[in-house]
């Protein structure tokens, strides 16, 4: 009896104690990490969109350039700029977008939700579903459904481009309807770096996000262009309405502050980054106003002048430094959105409906609103509007305003390089434009899938027998 | 009446007689006993050198009648006539017994017990247990091989004295830590250092940073005093660790320091040594002046480094000028001038003794160091003191206390531009760096700036440590009952170091100033209570078991910060910065667990142990938290079964198997938001007066448990020839397979990565050990020893994916290969193995220069082939001397400071270089086609530039050396004073003189070019050992030390 109740009372203390070291033992948060489970809304959305400035745009914006002959390189044989891309090149942007911005706006548009907040869930929705259509442009298909699922799901299955987008193309009305809310719900502030919290010009970016990601549709199958034209001039007809409405994120200057044009500046190879002789040439031949103020000039000793350069030309063959891009510093902005792209995708959408006196009256909007901003004087811009002659038919007027977009869009998005291989426009000669070239006829029109993604997730598509050059290789590519 | 009186006084008269009678009886009887009692004198001699035996005891057999030999050997017994057998016996000794038989004188002479000889041995937690009864292999290292090896460092004077243990010394600088590996790195991306402990209480073995860089900080084990040490038990193999469960995996360092003895008078004893370093220079080419080739007229042009009134200069880091004796006025300028011998004193005092109840050790001592720079710096000063207590006698109360103050000031090792070493070594040949400012004020560089000049770093840049340290404990033991006993003990390791960096401002880097100061605090309380019991079950068995509790708190802190941006020149202060970056951290992490051991034994002769674990520690998820860590083990000790034991006098074998582990660093699978990664940019948040958090991209893993090994040790101990030779032999095995690795997901999960148990590391070994007296004679005894041993680790799996895994710079972890490896691009080799020789296209720049393969290989191991060291130790009268030599073979190191200096041309590989600049190298010409095939095209035979394949088109594999080397790390020579000598000064009890020599003598590969294959710039970490860049060249030592005993 003495015995069972010692083993009884030794067995009680041992639990006692036992459960007592648990708590003991709970210290395995550091006191110098936040691991506060849940924080203030406000507290995420700054570092939001600090990602979608920074990671996957940027580089876009520069291949972007690169690949529509705005760019080239002057002091070093162009590798990835002439086309010669590989599985590694892709991995960035991948990763950036997959664990950063989209992983991050998904957490946001969570969090948001449980809290009933409308504001904050349509700004998370709306950069959610422009980074799946931004992964969909860039490589086809993707992981969307099985995605951001760890850690039930390591190893997401591979989704069909064209059926990602229709969940991108929900997301933005779902972002729309949202920032519609009337809801007293306090909504961002100075958290928000783009518009301050004017939930209002949020609402108008999502309907000119929807438009310009209804228009890479215009080719798709399963879609028509003239319905697609329709569907683009409705969302415009909500969307951004002046230069304010501009959607931008902001630089200072200095290390910690600047922008990723300030900081390429500040490269080893900042001086070898210069104006592609093919875009100089193409404005100076339409005597472009802007032309100062996108180019800085070369001094020949005997007077100046603007001179674009071809990737890959041996340097001692011509004694000075091109023309590079003017006017950036640690300040330039990113840009998601701007007034002028809207007017562009008007015209356009006009002149897919063969609306011409409407396409011709947005693209002289369009560019007016781009040279003004410039800072071209009135005077050049209507000389400059003067010598426009309207085609009156679609594939020439969708030419010249592709074009036009192709030149009012430099330093700002990477929507060049997108419309390019939805249109074929601008025309552009590439072997003008680089030596080294991967391919004659065409920039890669998709990336490949990243090394990453083929090392670590066996679902993802082999890369053994993808063309990044052959047509077809993103869904809407199929003009 | 007349007739009753007359019979009354017979009857006194008969009483009276009878009295007699029995007085006569007993008296005689009395004297026939004493007749009987016999005195028997002898002598008791030790049988191995016939020296007399002190205190042997002398017993009359089935009586409690004994006698104590003198201190002649000599005794005297009286034993009645019943006695006929006398025992004599001393500890450690085989028992006589002698029948009497008569005889009155006999000279007994006792052989020792050779079961008795192993005798006891320090295990797991301190508890003692006979060496013989153990099931597996321990390493053992005496005091005087300790102290008598000159070392200061605690760890370095254990290198290649036990079988398995490989410990690299890193830095010839005072100060300098050690990496110590017991048989084989167990951890991939985690944590390789053995287990210290001090006492019972673990020690904190501490490293506050080392890199590439800069170089390392020292390391806290530095703080043990020598002097105090009473002997090192390294428990090597898991079997041995197990009691310590999660921080057993690998091997325990046992330090036990001395006590008082019970009784003794008090000795004290006072030691003096004074240490003289000298620098061994590094090998460099010597021939060839600072320039350039001219390309334009074929020739070494040469270039004095200097500033030219007309504005032009002779700026260049490259010795690829002409022949110096062919440069009118140039000279070899010896930069090993500005070296000094290193010198160091190191004073010790000690008092030791013990009344009935209290017994006492109490020793400080002092170490002060001059390193071969009069700034280099070491001084330690320590106060230890162990006092126990017996209470009643039932209880017995131990204390022991110490405190060392540790103050180095060193240089930084490694790249870095203000590293000594780096403006040292790459100094061209001919250039001259006094005076260090040139007439303008301008500090005078070889290359015009960049790197500091090192005559300027000798004056204005230094690294100092600071540390105080604090290691009290108290324990007790409480006799309960008979074979049951509580025994416990509560220790603290509590330290604050202080690491400062200074680089003063003006020079041509950090030319604004550095001061960088960093503090770390830490606390550590570690608690043991264990009950134990013994009991001799039958005659033929006998068992002993424990239980014990462990508990332990750490607690630490750190600050620092970084200031430039200088003011004014030489003030270090916050106040002179004009930026200050702050930083702090604070941390904890605690366990608790419960262990137990049941040991059986039968007849002295089969012994079988059982342990096992049970960790509950904070770094893990609630439900992983518990671990069980088992062991058993078997021993047979068969020479048991042998009667004869003239040949073998003792032998066993063992067996055994168990599981240790290896928990994770606090922290590293917690959840917490963070600032998003922004990129390359510089971009930061807060921005704009904002900021923004999102859960870290590294996800938590819920199912994290912690590392496993397993380990089988098959271990055998044999003594031949009386114990004249010991030969023991270590087999074993070790395997884990759920490796704690940080591994990679893949983005579109949402997470880029989570620590998972995902990889898996195998190591297996022999480790052999054998030691003999050849000669052992009155005056004149020769003792050899050696060990050798062979480690062979393999990575078995890592991670999802196999992908190799960067444990820093060129060392890898790859699958199915030794752990670390060097692995880099290779050059592209045939099917022969003849490099291939571009010959694509004559106008590329590689046309004439090898291939190189598109993906990394593996180049070489940094794991040796094997190790082993020799020990003679030589004694003639009250000489001895001593040498140690240490060899190691198969490995090899990154020798980054010839991959900086190839470039230059000032590495030895490149001292025969073609006078004309032009080669052809060896090798077959060839190039790839369009498919990927290779077209070779015959045995080379284009001419190119010798310079420009050092500067532009080697592979890593040039500049890996091997790491061979053959050391004779010790020689000394004591002579003790004979005790008759002594006698004359009443007080003085022993007295020593003696000598050691460190690094007399060494052998490296002849492709070595570094100044030692141990060095590292990371200190003990073991994943980055075999990488160097610009270290101190290494020293010889040469020792002379006093010691006398009052």
């Amino acid at each position: 009896m003495k015995n069972r109740f010692i083993k009884l009372s030794s067995i009680i203390l041992l639990v006692i104690a036992l459960s007592g070291c648990e708590k003991w033992l709970d210290v395995n948060n550091s006191p110098d990490a936040i691991s506060n489970e849940k924080i203030a809304l406000k507290g995420h959305l700054p570092a939001l969109l600090a990602e979608w400035a920074l990671m996957g745009s940027g580089d876009d914006v520069n291949a972007s350039m690169f690949w529509t002959c705005q760019r080239a390189t002057w002091s070093y044989l162009p590798g990835w700029e002439a086309f010669t891309i590989n599985a590694t090149t892709g991995n960035d942007l991948w990763n950036n977008a997959y664990s950063g911005t989209l992983r991050n706006a998904d957490v946001l548009y969570k969090r948001a939700k449980e809290e009933n907040n409308p504001y904050y869930q349509g700004i998370a929705a709306l950069i959610k579903a422009s980074q799946m259509a931004c992964l969909v442009d860039n490589f086809g298909k993707v992981p969307y459904s099985e995605a951001l699922r760890y850690p039930e799901i390591e190893k997401p299955k591979f989704d069909e481009g064209k059926d990602v987008y229709v969940e991108a193309m929900k997301l933005f009305d779902e972002s729309i309807a949202l920032l519609s809310s009337t809801d007293p719900i306090a909504g961002p502030g100075d958290d928000d770096y783009v518009y301050s919290g004017d939930t209002e010009k949020w609402l108008k970016l999502a309907y000119s996000y929807k438009a310009r990601y209804s228009m890479r549709l215009t080719y798709a199958p399963g879609y028509t262009k003239n319905g697609q034209a329709q569907k683009v001039l409705d969302a415009l007809a909500n969307g951004l309405s002046s230069s304010d409405d501009d959607a931008l994120f902001r630089h200072g200057s200095g290390e910690t502050q600047r922008g990723f044009f300030g900081w390429q500046q500040t490269q080893d190879y900042a001086q070898g980054i210069v104006a592609n002789v093919v875009f100089v040439d193409y404005m100076k031949s339409k005597n472009d106003p802007r032309v100062p103020f996108f180019f800085t000039t070369v001094d020949f000793g005997e007077g100046s002048e603007y001179y674009g350069w071809k990737s890959g030309v041996a340097t001692s063959d011509f004694p000075y430094h091109p023309s590079m891009a003017n006017n950036v510093s640690d300040e330039t902005p990113e840009t998601f959105m701007n007034y002028a792209e809207c007017l562009f995708l008007k015209a356009e959408a006009y002149v897919l409906l063969h609306n011409y006196p409407a396409a011709e009256s947005a693209l002289k909007e369009a560019i007016t609103v781009n040279m003004t901003e410039k800072g071209v004087a009135e005077s050049d811009i209507t000389t400059y509007l003067s010598q426009i002659t309207f085609p009156q038919s679609e594939e020439a007027a969708q030419q010249m305003v592709i074009t036009e977009k192709w030149v009012a869009s430099y330093l700002t998005t990477a929507e060049p390089r997108f419309d390019w291989i939805r249109t074929g426009y601008p025309v552009l000669d590439f072997t003008k434009a680089h030596l080294e070239l991967a391919n004659q006829t065409t920039m890669p029109r998709r990336y490949l899938y990243p090394q990453d993604a083929v090392d670590r997730n066996p679902n993802t598509p082999s890369n053994n027998g993808i063309d990044e050059f052959a047509k077809g290789g993103v869904f809407w590519d199929a003009k | 009446m007349k007739k009753n009186k007359l019979q009354c006084e017979k009857l006194k008269w008969s009483r009276h007689i009878n009295r007699v009678l029995i007085t006569i009886f007993m008296l005689s009887f009395t004297l026939l006993a004493q007749a009987q009692m016999t005195k028997i004198t002898g002598r008791v001699t030790d049988a191995s050198n016939g020296e007399p035996i002190a205190g042997a005891t002398i017993l009359a057999k089935g009586t409690q009648n004994g006698a104590l030999t003198d201190i002649e050997g000599k005794f005297a017994i009286s034993v009645d006539k019943k006695t006929e057998i006398l025992v004599i016996s001393f500890v450690g000794m085989q028992s006589q017994e002698v029948a009497i038989k008569g005889q009155t004188y006999f000279e007994v002479s006792l052989k020792t017990n050779a079961t008795d000889i192993e005798g006891v041995v320090v295990t797991a937690l301190g508890i003692k247990r006979e060496k013989k009864a153990l099931g597996y292999a321990v390493g053992e290292v005496k005091s005087d091989a300790i102290v008598n090896s000159s070392e200061s460092n605690v760890v370095t004077a254990l290198s290649g004295k036990v079988a398995g243990v490989v410990v690299n010394s890193t830095s010839s600088q005072a100060g300098s830590g050690a990496n110590i590996v017991i048989r084989g790195n167990s951890s991939i991306t985690g944590n390789n250092r053995p287990l210290m402990v001090v006492d019972g209480v673990p020690y904190k073995t501490d490293q506050f940073g080392a890199g590439a860089v800069g170089g390392e900080t020292g390391n806290t084990s530095l703080d043990v005093d020598l002097s105090t040490v009473e002997s090192v038990n390294i428990l090597k193999g898991a079997a041995a660790a197990a009691l310590y469960g999660a921080d057993a995996a690998n091997g325990v360092i046992m330090i036990t320091t001395k006590r008082g003895t019970k009784n003794m008078k008090p000795q004290i004893t006072f030691s003096e040594s004074y240490s003289f370093d000298k620098v061994i220079e590094m090998e460099q080419q010597k021939l060839w002046s600072q320039g350039n080739y001219d390309a334009g007229t074929g020739k070494y042009v040469f270039q004095d480094g200097e500033l030219h009134p007309d504005g032009s200069s002779g700026f260049t880091s490259a010795c690829w000028g002409p022949r110096i004796t062919d440069v009118p006025g140039a000279s070899y300028f010896d930069k090993y001038e500005v070296f000094q011998v290193g010198q160091n004193a190191e004073t010790s005092l000690n008092i030791r003794g013990g009344s009935d109840n209290v017994t006492y050790f109490t020793s400080i001592s002092n170490t002060t160091q001059q390193g071969i720079l009069e700034e280099m710096k070491l001084k330690k000063t320590s106060i230890t003191s162990n006092v126990d207590v017996r209470v009643n006698d039932k209880l017995k109360v131990t204390t022991g206390l110490n405190f060392t103050n540790f103050v180095n000031d060193r240089f930084w090792e490694g790249f870095a531009n203000s590293a000594f070493m780096n403006t040292f070594l790459a100094q061209p040949t001919t250039w001259n760096p006094y005076p260090v400012y040139a007439d303008d004020g301008r500090l005078r560089s070889y290359r015009g700036g960049s790197r500091n000049p090192y005559l300027w770093l000798k004056d204005n840049m230094i690294r100092s440590i600071d540390r105080k340290r604090f290691t009290p404990n108290v324990g007790f033991d409480y006799q309960i009952a008979n074979g049951l006993k509580l025994t416990g003990k509560v220790g603290i390791d509590f330290y604050l170091n202080t690491r400062t960096d200074q680089i003063n401002s003006g020079g041509y880097d950090y030319p604004t100033g550095l001061y960088d100061v960093q503090k770390n605090s830490n606390f550590f309380l570690n608690s043991d209570v264990v009950l134990s019991y013994t009991k001799k079950i039958s005659s033929d068995f006998s068992l002993d078991a424990l239980v014990g509790n462990n508990i332990q708190n750490t607690t630490w802190e750190g600050s620092s910060f970084i200031g430039t941006g200088f003011v004014l020149p030489d003030i270090y202060n916050k106040s002179n910065c004009s930026s200050v970056k702050p930083d702090d951290w604070r941390g904890q992490q605690r366990s608790v667990s419960m262990y137990g051991q049941l040991s059986l034994s039968y007849r002295n002769m089969l012994y079988f142990t059982a342990t096992g674990r049970n960790d509950w520690t904070s770094t893990l998820p609630p439900d992983a938290r518990l671990n069980i860590y088992p062991s058993t083990s078997l021993a047979y000790i068969f020479s048991e079964m042998i009667s004869n034991k003239n040949v073998l006098s003792f032998g066993k074998v063992s067996l055994s198997y168990s599981e240790v582990g290896n928990t994770p660093g606090a922290y590293t699978n917690a959840f917490s938001q963070v600032n998003p990664w922004l990129g390359w940019s510089g971009f930061t948040l807060p921005y704009n007066g904002q900021t923004g958090f999102f859960p870290s991209t590294t996800a938590v893993n819920p199912n994290l448990k912690a590392e496993k090994s397993k380990e089988i040790e098959f271990y055998l101990d044999t003594k031949f020839l009386d114990n004249r030779i010991s030969f023991e032999a270590s087999i074993y095995k070790s395997w884990s397979d759920n490796q704690i690795m940080n591994t990679n997901l893949e983005s579109s999960s949402g997470y880029t990565s989570a620590s998972m148990n995902i990889g898996s590391i195998e190591n297996r070994g022999v480790e052999l050990m054998l030691s003999g007296t050849p000669v052992k004679t009155k005056d004149f005894n020769w003792e050899i020893a050696f060990n050798w041993s062979k480690n062979k680790s393999k990575v078995i799996k890592l991670g999802l994916n196999h992908d190799p895994i960067n444990t820093g710079y060129s060392l890898w972890a790859v699958e199915g290969e030794s752990f670390p490896v060097i692995y880099d691009v290779r050059y592209d080799r045939d099917n022969d193995g003849n490099i291939i020789i571009d010959d694509a296209d004559p106008n590329s720049g590689s046309y004439g220069y090898p291939l190189k393969t598109n993906d990394k290989r593996v180049i070489g191991k940094v794991e040796a082939d094997w190790l082993g060291g020799m020990r003679n130790t030589v004694n003639y009268k009250n000489f001895t001397l001593s040498a140690f030599i240490d060899m190691r073979v198969g490995g090899y190191v990154d020798n980054g400071t010839d991959a900086y200096l190839k470039y230059y041309g000032m590495t030895k590989a490149t001292e025969s270089r073609p006078d004309n600049n032009l080669w052809v190298m060896e090798g077959v010409k060839g190039h790839y086609n369009e498919n990927g095939d290779v077209v070779l095209g015959g045995k080379n035979d284009l001419e190119v530039r010798y310079d420009n394949f050092w500067k532009s088109y080697t592979a890593l594999e040039s500049t890996v050396q091997k790491s061979d080397f053959i050391k004779l790390r010790e020689v000394s020579l004591f002579y003790n004073f004979p005790k008759a000598m002594l006698e004359h000064t009443k007080f003085v009890k022993a007295l020593s003189l003696g000598f050691t020599g460190r690094n007399l003598w060494h052998k490296y590969d002849k492709g070595f070019t570094g100044n030692d294959p141990e060095a590292s710039n990371f200190g003990d970490n073991s994943a980055q050992q075999g990488l160097t860049w610009y270290m101190f060249p290494n020293t010889k030592t040469y020792t002379f030390k006093l010691s006398i005993s009052f």
